[in-house]
């Protein structure tokens, strides 16, 4: 066992950035992602806002310096955008002395593609190929040279806080000396229909936690970040970004979809993550919330957080406000973020909050200064009852 | 540390789930494998066996037989892993999304596609809220799962653990893969995918379900020592250090190996591999297959972990199963290896108990 996990290198690209200087500056300057669906061809386009990424296939091909002639999966280009910035940052080299995984969370894999061409086999048939999750990850490992562990998960909207976690354990029993962490995850016409199925989607720009919410917006992206232990710290000589102090995952074990009244799961997983941590409730300056704007979600997620921190809540709130609700890569976006505050002393608000559903839960609703923030938790919860809570500590 | 296999469950193209042991005299398939179902009645009311499709019933009798089988109330972690996870829900969506999206559909396929669907019908049903993840990574989904499992033994989170592995192979997904030419192009069956001498393999489904635990016991089947799994590995040399290596953590020389059990699929240039790591690494062990009972798909292995388990417990060997003309007096530790086209190794590493 082996002590701290630091985080030595971030990347992103969401509805509001192409990378982190971007996502930083929307964030500070409050200009939320979400907006007219112009780039998935759903008959529904013109009937819901979502936080897509406002470049084609094509674009995205040119800025991940990928060939524009191939026909990736969406998610594949995502991936690489964001494993590219993040593997710069914290100096990637292949190297046979580091021992380096990557692994990741996502839920529709290359779903686009196969949306593409399924009915257009003579066009295009290699989607078959590239329609799992794990291909999408194996395409990025691949890109970037990986060779000693790749590994996806699939959990809903927890999946890639999940690879966080799981990256911080295999470092922490010494298996990993390094591992480039995260997910991601495209629109795509069979999510956008689900979550229409399940009445969820709103057609305006979600609210979270807010009395009037109206369901969640979709949306879109990929972050990554790479977490090192203290030796690998020492060959690469980097300097930490901030540390992975905590984390857990528990089963709300109530619902396929619906989360429970009390919050139960939600409950257990923030208390677990606290004590991996060892941190007390008082020590936790912010959280991200899950909040995803679903009147199911944030009462539960709400309840959860009045049984754990009773009167003395800290400051939260959901930046699913900027990029909509990207699924699979949530947990890696919101954990790009929460080191984002530490790294700036900031705390991101949920725009657009209004009237409280409960009086004593009232988000962040400005972007504010925070200085000498030390610890922020986040929530990633997914259909199932996948609950998962990290901790980011300065 | 100690991890036993305690309760190894399979809904396969066999009879393992309601003969619950392995093969003397292998069904005989032609082109793909199809599961031999339990009767879902026992289990589920009609509007569940309505609802549910296909590996979602099997994935949760599996579970449901291999608790009940370990003789505990619930587990306290659930760990899955799965290449496809609800093949059939996900294709019923699709087509729906596809050809008419402005229908109004009906949430169920789109929530039972949802990989992750039968550990958390598990955790619901046996009110589980601990630990609960599944892998999606093409051909170790599996293993990657029962590393995990493993993990969460030697940190001490865990007593007992599920472990399942699941992939279904459904007509439409069969269509689509043939014509992207991964299957066999000529006819063939089962016990004939070894002498088949043509690339591409006889795709399979099943179910597979696992209570493993760190509690010793004369119930549990075998015990695992290690799980070691390589993305990628510049070439054979490399394998053969590498799969030296992890022996060598636990002590072992390659000679210590009674048996060798190969994911031989029949597709030549897949196979190629087992056989120059076998002969030069294992020359005196017995070399055994499975793929030739359940198919090919990103989850057997899970199958060969449940037919191994048993066969060391019970101490047989079908000669169906063996690859060169060895027998083994005393079958005592037993090396599982699999890789897609020099991609994704995978060793579990058993010991008799």
């Amino acid at each position: 066992m082996t002590g701290c996990i630091y985080i030595t290198g971030m990347g992103i690209i969401s509805a509001i950035g192409d990378n982190v200087t971007q996502n930083l500056e929307s964030l500070r300057q409050q200009k939320s992602g979400i907006g007219p669906i112009k780039i998935l061809q759903s008959q529904f386009k013109n009937d819901y806002v979502a936080g897509e990424v406002g470049h084609t296939n094509r674009q995205l091909a040119k800025i991940a310096g990928m060939s524009t002639d191939l026909e990736y999966p969406r998610n594949t280009l995502l991936g690489i955008i964001a494993v590219n910035e993040a593997a710069e940052q914290a100096k990637f080299n292949v190297s046979d002395t580091i021992r380096t995984g990557l692994i990741a969370g996502t839920t529709v894999g290359g779903m686009d593609k196969t949306e593409r061409f399924y009915y257009h086999l003579d066009k295009n048939i290699d989607f078959i190929q590239s329609h799992s999750c794990g291909s999408i990850t194996e395409q990025i490992a691949d890109h970037l040279g990986i060779r000693h562990y790749v590994s996806t998960y699939n959990t809903a909207c927890s999946s890639s806080a999940n690879a966080i976690m799981f990256g911080a354990r295999l470092i922490k029993q010494g298996l990993l000396d390094r591992a480039i962490v995260g997910g991601f995850d495209s629109l795509s016409k069979f999510t956008l229909n689900g979550f229409r199925s399940l009445f969820i989607l709103s057609e305006t720009p979600c609210k979270p936690f807010d009395k009037n919410r109206t369901g969640l917006n979709l949306g879109e992206g990929a972050a990554f970040l790479v977490l090192e232990s203290e030796g690998t710290l020492q060959i690469t000589g980097n300097s930490p970004i901030c540390v992975l102090t905590g984390y857990a995952n528990t089963n709300d074990a109530f619902h396929q979809t619906a989360s429970s009244e009390n919050g139960e799961g939600a409950f257990l997983c923030m208390n677990q993550a606290l004590k991996s941590a060892n941190l007390n409730p008082d020590d936790i300056d912010y959280i991200n919330l899950h909040g995803t704007g679903t009147v199911n979600n944030d009462l539960s997620e709400g309840m959860a957080l009045k049984r754990l921190f009773g009167h003395n809540l800290p400051l939260f709130s959901s930046t699913k406000s900027f990029t909509g609700h990207t699924l699979g890569a949530a947990g890696a976006i919101e954990a790009v973020f929460s080191v984002l505050s530490l790294q700036n002393n900031f705390i991101f608000p949920s725009p657009g909050f209004e009237v409280p559903m409960d009086p004593e839960l009232i988000p962040v609703t400005r972007t504010r200064s925070f200085p000498g923030i030390k610890n922020i938790m986040s929530n990633s919860f997914g259909f199932g009852g996948n609950e998962t809570t990290l901790i980011f500590s300065n | 540390m100690a991890v036993f296999v305690r309760s190894a469950l399979a809904i396969s193209p066999q009879n393992t789930f309601e003969e619950h042991q392995i093969p003397e005299q292998p069904v005989i398939y032609t082109d793909y494998f199809q599961n031999i179902l339990p009767d879902f009645k026992t289990y589920f009311n009609p509007i569940e066996r309505r609802r549910m499709s296909r590996i979602i019933k099997s994935g949760a009798v599996c579970a449901i037989e291999a608790i009940q089988q370990a003789g505990i109330e619930k587990p306290d972690m659930i760990i899955s892993g799965t290449g496809l996870g609800c093949v059939e829900d996900t294709e019923k969506f699709l087509n729906e999304v596809l050809t008419s999206e402005t229908s109004m559909h009906a949430p169920t396929a789109f929530v039972q596609s949802t990989h992750n669907s039968i550990g958390a019908l598990i955790a619901v049903r046996y009110q589980c809220h601990g630990y609960n993840v599944l892998y999606a990574n093409k051909t170790v989904s599996f293993e990657s799962g029962l590393l995990d499992a493993l993990i969460q033994f030697r940190d001490k989170k865990a007593e007992y653990i599920l472990l399942n592995g699941f992939d279904e192979l459904t007509q439409e997904n069969y269509n689509l893969k043939k014509r992207a030419g991964l299957f066999k192009s000529e006819r063939i069956t089962n016990l004939d995918i070894l002498s088949s001498n043509s690339i591409g393999s006889m795709p399979g489904e099943g179910t597979s379900s696992f209570v493993l635990t760190d509690i010793q016991s004369p119930d549990n089947l075998v015990r695992i020592d290690a799980v070691e799994i390589c993305y990628s590995l510049p070439d054979q040399n490399d394998l053969e250090s590498w799969v030296s290596a992890a022996l060598a953590k636990e002590g072992l020389q390659t000679s210590d190996i009674d048996l060798v059990v190969l994911g031989n699929n029949g597709d030549i240039t897949n196979d190629t591999i087992y056989k120059t790591l076998t002969n030069n690494l294992f020359p005196e062990s017995v070399h055994a297959y499975y793929k030739h009972l359940c198919g090919d798909y990103d989850t057997a292995s899970a199958f060969g972990l449940w037919f191994f388990a048993h066969a060391m417990k019970a101490q047989i060997l079908p000669d169906h199963c063996i690859l060169n003309k060895k027998r083994a007096r005393m079958i005592n530790r037993v090396l599982l290896y699999n890789q897609d086209h020099f991609k994704n190794h995978a060793l579990i590493l058993l010991s008799k108990c």
